[in-house]
This record gives structure tokens, sequence and C-alpha cells, in this order.
């Protein structure tokens, strides 16, 4: 009977617990509960409270998590629904760890679930934790393997190996060829934090708590100041009376024109700022870009890129993984002086009587001021002059009532006064919309980079004026300059960082000057990890590649791959061969194998401690002799087994076996097994 | 050839009764070149058995009785002074004989055990300075007394190494006790028996043990028994590579005398008790605890349980 010795049944434990906690980020509460239920079932057992796990249990509650799972299927996504079915048969397999055969799947099932944790995460710390799972569930195999070596001996052992591996795995990683058109990982469902595609006043608070890294920009050149790096994400065009969000048709329109492939691609002219991007996967399509972006086609990675109508960068497909372009943007340009009916239409449109008041105040102004300049100046003015405050915490409105906002409250962030304004501008008469984005970023002199954080989220207004296009109007930068100009402020930090629920957060000592370079040397390593390791696409492999060999052409390329495959098949077969020469399976123990195999079938078994000859007589004896083949079988077994026959004669015993096999399986129809097992087995 | 080896076992096997299996093991012991270690209480046969394997064998014999107040002089041999000759006389010892029994070898003080030991080892002994070789072949058949340990000197762990093979011989079964009480076996008796072979013939027979084949799964199982041994689960003393080699000898003996040429894992199991158990037993004074699985079954076969035959190195 299979048993694991007690403490290696508790390492077994501990590499299941922290594979288990790479991906528990991902797994719902329901499933957390089946595996920490069957963690202390099995901790039970180990501790001999309870017995062996009986089969129907276990099946039953496979069952039953296979069922939860199906139900819930459509909302956790195929990705997501996968790994909760990976990780419910890895917790359930710890009680059924009857054989050998299980015990190895439990260690494959381990390390498929450290694979599966990179779906949903790559970052550089991350992945270290992965290697360090790796590392222990290997530690496991080999503690099963050696059980009374120290388990420092086996954990160092397993390290060893792993960085053994890793060169092979740099050679892989750096020439084979990147199929990625052959297999693409289902989008994942993850809960990140990030922009949403509609906005109501409020919504950026929940961002201004969040530390994530939105996306990174390595400038080529002109650095633009401060509050010129307005980074456009998202544009809306549709109030609905609670929410600002994009068009219903517009969004048909919109995957019509990114299915078809054509991007629209206005004319810019002037001084550009040139950079690149990395973004951070955010599970969504849409990208960010100062103003007026153009795609750098010489860049093949970015056809999945294009722009939509309303100036804002899209992907094709949801950004799963860490994904950087190129781009230059024309800052100078205007974006439509000639505004499309249809879009003038809908910028203007608003639901009448959401906010009478606003309305109210919208026609005052029209009828008030003649040209759309003075309005909008009105406006701010009035902003800055009266007691509105920018803050956090703002008092909560019914309803998100933007009247109450503009006129009682008075209080709010960048979403509020985005959303005011950009309503009351409507109700004057003047096409705007919504646009939320980021703003500016943190410099990290050691890479020479910015980083764009979801606290840098941000909500601004764009207005549409005869001549001059959309022109952005950021109404926050009236009530609080600073906040435009330099980001937070000291007083917004700390309402900031008491918002935060992180207990441990680098960014938050912001002040502590050792504490900053040590958290922007940090983020330099990981910005060198997302640019060279996860977002090493094949076109990266391809300029690689062609800077160390000169211009790629096919068979070139292809003589590369052929050869590092080659290499990677010489270095397996280096390392191999020695264990190939002694676990090479001798024709003749197969045989014998099969022999055996035939006889269980009858309820004849052989104890592996019992010698072959031993093994033939007893059968004999209890066959009452009616299984010579058997005998034959087994002798000629013992004679090529332990004699040092000469080739002829080896060849000879085989084929005599073969017979033995054949004769075997006819004498095995007239024998009639006895149902008395005990008996049976020696 | 075949024919002395049944020669054998019928002349040993007609004086002591109904052993044939420690019988078959006392000869494949000697055949394979070892001393034997009997162990067994008084009045079991143990002189019996080694007298009639000496005169089987032809061998030159003597007896001596080991005695607390033996010296190693008395076993090895002295040099006295001759007053006539004016010069130094060996008087050779007990041990200046092909096979040597030593009766209750732990009665003897460890420094008479030594001497003696020393001797089975390195065939030879040095008296004065002098070094004389011994007899070939050259036997040691020790008994020892498992009960009534008070005044005795165990050997030690390192002393029991030599001896290839320790054999108990136990009760008789009914019928042979029966056998036993209506005969008589007085020395007269064994000295009217003939030597079945001569010296050279035992010689030949040695040489023949040792060509017996021995294939790479043979070694790799004797290895793995011995690994196992050195597996701490196991509570056994681990055995040493002097060990596999005394097992793999003692198992080509046995080939030898089932009339086949190469070895097979009957052959190591039948003897692997024999060989290896007074290797591997700890020291079982003041240990009161439960009777471990081990104990139970016999730690010889605990051990012969765990590796697989087809596939030694598996050890699961």
């Amino acid at each position: 009977m299979f048993s694991l010795p007690n403490h290696l049944a508790w390492f077994v434990l501990l590499s299941q617990i922290i594979n288990i906690a790479l991906v528990s980020a991902e797994l719902s509460i329901w499933l957390l509960a089946v595996i920490v239920i069957s963690l202390l079932w099995r901790v039970l057992i180990i501790a001999n409270k309870l017995p062996k796990a009986r089969r129907f249990m276990v099946i039953l509650l496979a069952i039953t998590g296979c069922a939860i799972i199906a139900i819930n299927g459509r909302q956790l996504g195929l990705l997501s629904a996968m790994l909760h079915l990976l990780s419910l048969s890895y917790a359930l397999k710890t009680l059924e760890l009857n054989s050998r055969k299980d015990f190895y799947q439990f260690i494959v099932l381990g390390l498929f679930i450290c694979a599966g944790a990179f779906l949903f995460q790559q970052s550089l710390g991350f992945s270290v934790m992965v290697a360090l799972a790796v590392i222990i569930n290997f530690a496991v195999l080999l503690q099963y393997f050696s059980i009374n070596t120290p388990y420092h001996i086996n954990v160092k052992q397993s390290t060893k190996m792993l960085l053994q591996s890793l060169p092979l795995a740099i050679v892989l990683f750096v020439v084979f060829p990147r199929l990625e058109p052959f297999w693409q990982v289902p989008m994942a469902k993850s809960a990140t934090t990030g922009l949403s595609d509609n906005v109501a006043p409020g919504d950026i608070a929940n961002l201004a708590k969040s530390n994530e890294l939105a996306f990174r920009v390595n400038f080529i050149g002109d650095i633009p100041a401060y509050p010129q790096r307005y980074w456009r994400a998202l544009v809306m065009d549709e109030y609905t009376g609670k929410q600002w969000q994009r068009s219903r048709d517009k969004k048909l329109s919109d995957w019509l024109d990114i299915r078809n492939n054509q991007s629209f691609s206005p004319t810019v002219s002037g001084p550009a700022f040139d950079y690149q991007v990395i973004a951070e996967p955010s599970f969504k399509r849409w990208l960010f870009a100062l103003d007026v972006a153009k795609l750098s086609h010489e860049n093949r990675s970015v056809s999945s890129i294009n722009m939509r109508p309303d100036y804002s960068l899209q992907n094709k497909n949801i950004i799963s993984k860490a994904i950087s372009y190129d781009v230059s943007s024309f800052y100078t340009t205007a974006m439509d002086v000639n505004l499309n009916p249809l879009i003038r239409h809908r910028t203007l449109n608003y639901p009448k009587g959401s906010n009478p008041k606003l309305e109210q105040e919208g026609q005052r102004l029209k009828q008030a001021f003649k040209n759309p300049q003075a309005i909008i100046k009105n406006v701010l003015a009035r902003f800055s002059e009266q007691a509105y405050y920018y803050t956090l915490k703002p008092p909560l409105l019914q309803n998100n009532s933007l009247d109450q906002f503009y006129f009682s409250t008075k209080a709010g962030f960048c979403a509020h006064y985005a959303s005011a304004f950009t309503f009351l501008m409507r109700a004057a008469g003047i096409p705007a919309r919504m646009v939320t984005g980021y703003m500016g970023g943190e410099y990290n002199p050691d890479g020479n980079y910015f980083s764009i954080y979801q606290s840098d989220a941000h909500a601004w207004s764009e207005v549409w004026l005869e001549g001059k296009g959309w022109q952005r109007i950021d109404p926050t930068a009236a009530v609080d300059p600073l906040r435009v100009e330099q980001g937070f402020s000291e007083s917004l930090s700390a309402e900031q960082n008491s918002l935060n629920n992180e207990y441990f957060n680098l960014r938050s000592y912001k002040s502590f000057q050792l504490l900053n370079t040590l958290r922007l040397k940090l983020a330099t390593i990981d910005y060198q990890w997302t640019l060279w390791v996860v977002g090493y696409s094949s076109k990266k492999q391809f300029d690689l590649l062609s800077s160390w060999f000169g211009r790629m052409t096919s068979w070139k390329t292809g003589l590369i791959m052929a050869i590092s495959l080659i290499f990677v098949m010489f270095m397996l077969w280096y390392l191999q061969r020695h264990q190939r020469v002694k676990h090479k399976q001798k024709p003749w123990l197969n045989l014998y194998q099969q022999g055996l195999a035939l006889l269980a079938k009858h309820n004849l078994h052989k104890n592996k401690s019992v010698a072959v000859i031993a093994f033939s007589d007893h059968v004999f004896t209890i066959s009452d002799g009616v299984l010579p083949a058997f005998r034959a079988l087994s002798r000629d077994f013992s004679e090529l087994e332990y004699r040092q026959a000469s080739p002829q004669r080896q060849k000879q015993l085989v084929l005599n076996m073969q017979q033995h096999i054949a004769l075997l399986k006819t004498q095995l129809r007239h024998y009639k097994a006895v149902p008395n097992q005990t008996d049976r087995s020696v | 050839m075949q024919s002395l080896v049944r020669a054998i076992l019928n002349q040993v096997n007609s004086v002591v009764i109904g052993k044939p299996q420690e019988v078959k093991l006392s000869i494949a012991c000697l055949l394979a070149k070892g001393h034997i270690l009997i162990e067994d209480l008084p009045g079991m046969g143990k002189t019996t058995l080694a007298q009639v394997l000496a005169k089987t064998l032809g061998l030159s014999y003597q007896r001596s009785q080991f005695t607390s107040d033996l010296l190693p002089a008395d076993v090895i041999g002295v040099s006295i002074f001759n007053p006539d000759l004016k010069q130094f006389e060996l008087h050779k010892g007990a041990i200046f004989n092909q096979l040597v029994l030593a009766d209750e070898i732990n009665r003897a003080s460890p420094k008479t055990q030594s001497a003696l030991l020393e001797a089975m080892e390195e065939r030879q002994v040095s008296i004065d300075g002098t070094t004389h070789a011994l007899p070939k072949p050259f036997f040691v058949i020790a008994t020892q007394n498992p009960l009534f340990h008070s005044g005795t000197y165990p050997l030690p762990e390192s002393q029991l190494d030599r001896f290839m093979m320790r054999i108990s011989l136990g009760f008789p079964n009914l019928e042979a006790e029966k056998h036993i009480l209506l005969n008589d076996f007085s020395t007269t008796f064994l000295a009217d028996l003939n030597a079945c072979i001569s010296a050279e013939q035992l010689e030949a027979m040695q040489l023949e043990v040792n060509r017996v084949d021995a294939s790479e799964a043979i070694l790799e199982y004797i290895i793995a028994l011995c690994q196992v041994s050195r597996d701490a689960e196991t509570q056994a003393k681990p055995l040493s590579p002097r060990a596999g080699k005394a097992l793999l000898n003692a198992a080509k003996a046995w080939a030898f005398m089932d009339q086949r040429h190469y070895v097979i894992p009957e052959d190591v199991q039948a003897v692997f008790e024999a060989v290896c158990l007074h290797r591997m037993e700890l020291d079982s004074s003041g240990h009161y605890s439960q009777p471990s699985e081990g104990e139970k079954l016999g730690l010889a076969q605990v051990i012969l349980n765990q590796v697989d035959v087809l596939n030694p190195f598996d050890v699961h």
C-alpha cells in the first residue's frame, strides 16, 4: 500500500499551499473555501485524526465543485473557469494519493498551477515567486526519492537544477520561434483596477487609491512639461443622466472599423514628441497617447492598434499582457476643424430634465455671452473664484446630481468638475465631451522613463470651437491649479494615503529619500523586465536576431532556429546519455512482464520481492501444472536475465519466450481462476 | 564434480539429522571460502556438524574449547626455548589445522578472540616476528551460545563481519528427534566416517564456485539489498560492501550446488539471512519497546520484501 511518510506529507502540503497561494487572487471565494476544506481534511488525515478519504466522498466533492464551476462558467470566463477546474482537481488530488501514479499527477498538477499563474501576472517579483514555488515543487519530488535526505539539501539540489536549466531556457526563449498566431490565451477577466468605459462623478477617486502601474513611457528627444502630459484614453460622448459613456451606435461602428482594419488617420503637421509606450495588461482594449497621436508605422507591433475617430487609440484584442508601441504626438495639430454633423448632434445632446438647474444656467450663459470662449471663461472663473475646492473625499451626491455639486456642495475632484463642465457646455449649446485618461506621470531618472500609475487617472473635458476644433479644457485646473501642474499636492497626497488601504507601499513614502531611491531602482528593474522579457514579441526577436546576424532573411531565420533546435536536442541527449543506457528496457523483461500481466488477469499476482523461478514453481503448484508455458517462460527469462549468454543464444531465447507467451494465452483459456485471492498471490 | 557435492551432502545429512537447509548452507559457506559461526543452544549438534564437516571434507581438524583463561598463545602457538638444542622451537597452536573448531568463542577474552579472528582474515600468523602461513584450505567454524551471557565477551561487529555466515540449527522436527534418540552418534562413529573428497578436490571446487557467472542484474539486486539495509527506516546496521561481496560469493556457491553456472535471485535469497542477519542486527540489550514489523517478520525477510527482483533500484 502506498503511503507517504508523515514528514514528507507535511512537505507536500506546504508545496500545495504555496502553489494555491500563487493563484489565490484569481479564485472565487467559494472555491477557496472548498480548497481550504480539503486541505484541512488532509491535515487531519496526516495527523491521524481521520481515516483516508472515502472514494465516494471525493467524487461527491469533485462533482459538486465541477457543477458550481459550470454554473458560474459564463461569469468567470473561459480562462478563469479552467483555472478553477485545475485548482479544484489539485486540491482534491491530495485526498487521493493512493499510488505513486497519483503522486506524480499531483506534482504535475502543481507545476501546471505555477505555470497558470503566469496568465494573470508577469511582473518580475511575481516571476521570482513562481520560480521559488517551482523549486519547492521539485524539492518535494526529490524528497520522495531520497526520503532520508534533509530538506535543505533537496531544496538546494532543486535550486541547482533550476539554475542549470536556466541557460537552456534562455536559449530557447531568445531564439525559439514565437508561435503567436497559433496559440492565444483566451481572455482573462481579471479583477484589475483601471479606467472603465463609463464614468460617473465619484469614480476616479477609487483609482486614486491604487498604486498599480498603468503604463510607462520612454520619450525620445523632447519631453513635454507636466501640464502638457494629458494621456488620452477614452472619449465619452453620451451622458445618461447618471454617467458618461461611449454612445452605443458609435461602439458598433468603431468595432466595424477595427474589424475592417480601417484606422482613422488624421493629417498631422508641426512639431511632435516621439515616445514609446509600454502598457501594462489592463484586460481592456484602450491605449494611451498624447494629442494628436500618430502611430509610427515602421513598427510592426502596432498593426493591431487602431485610432478611433475620437483620436483615442484602441487595440484589436484585449490587452492581457504588456504591449509596447511607438507614437509621435503632434501637439499643435488641431482636431476636427470641421465637425461631422452626426458628432455635433451627439456632443450637444443630453437627457432633458436630469439636472434642471444646470440646464437653466446653460441657457442663461448662452444668452448672456455671445461667443463660446466667453462662456468657458466665465464658468472657469466661477470655479476658481467661488468656494469650489478639490478633494478626494467629497460629500456624497444624491443620484449623481450635477446640480447638487455645482450649486451646493462645491467639493469634488476631476470627474465632478469635468462632468459638470461638459454638461453645462452642452446646455449652453457648445459641443462638448468628456475625456478620461491619465495626467502627468513620474519620472524615473535611472531608467529615463515615466511611470504612470492608476492614481494618475484624470478626467477632463473637450469643447469644439469654430475654427479651432476640439480644445482641451480642464476645469480641475481652475479649481486647483497645482493638481494639474505638479500632481497631487501635499495635502492631497495625505488624503490619498488615508484612502489607501495597502499597508506597505513604497510610493506613499515619497518624502523619504532613501526609500524613494530604492523604489525607483526596483521600478527600473521591473521596467527592463517588462520591456525585454514580458514584452519579448516575435518582432523583438526578429530585431534582436537581425542585430546579431545582420539582415534576417527567411533562410537565415530557419537556419538559426534549426541550429538552436539541434543544440537543444544535443544538450538533452548529452545529459540523458548515461541514463538511457541504464534504463534501456530489455526485450525479455518486456516479454516476462507481458506474461505476468496475463497471469494477473487470472488473479495470479507476483509480489515484487519473489524471484522468477520461485514464482513459476508456485504458479505450477497452484495451477496443477496446467500452465507449463509460464514455467518455460520463466526459465528462459531467468537465463536471459542472469546468465551472460551469447547473442545468438539470446536471440533464440527471446524467440522462445514469444512462443511461450502465445502458448500461455491459450493455456490460460483452460485455466479457471480460483476466486480466493489470498492464496493466489505470493 | 556434482556427484561429489551430492556425496558430501548425503554423508553430512546422515549424521546431522533433519537439517538439510543448514547443512547445505554450511557447505556452501566452505565452498565460498568463508568461515562459519554456529549459534545455538548446547546440545543442538553444533559440534557434531563441525566434526562431520571436517571428516567429510578430509581436512585436518582440531577442536579447542574457548574459556576465559585461554591465551592467544594457546590458539596460535608459542616459541619455547629448547635447552638441549639451545634454540627456540615453535609449538604450533590449534590454528595450524585446515579446519579449526572454536567452541564457545564468546567465552574467551577479547585478546584471544582477536588473535583468532586476525588469523582468520590474514590466513597467516606471526609468532616472535616470524610469519607462518596457515594450511590451505583454512576454515574456522566457531560456535557460540546465545543464552547465558554471564562471563562472556560478545563478539564486536567488526569481528562478526569476519564470519561469512551465521547458522542456527534450531530444534529438530519430530521424526528427526526420534532418530536422534534411537541412534548413538558417539565419537567412534564419527571417527569411522570417510572423507568424501580430498583437499585438492575441495580447492578445485572452490575455484569452480568462483567462476560462476553473476550478471549485472544480480549485482544490482545485491547492491539494492545492501542499500535498503542502509536506509534508516529498516532499523538495521548498514551492510558494508564486504557484506555484499560475501553475499555474492555465498550465492555463487549456492548456485554451484544447484548445478547452475549463473546466479539467480533465488540463490541470493536463500543465503541472505545466513550471510547478512548477523551483520545487520541491532544490539537488543535494553530494547523493550514493542516489537517492530521487522522483529515479527524477521529483519532479513523485511529487507528482501522491499526489493523488486525485476527492477532492484525501484525501491517503493
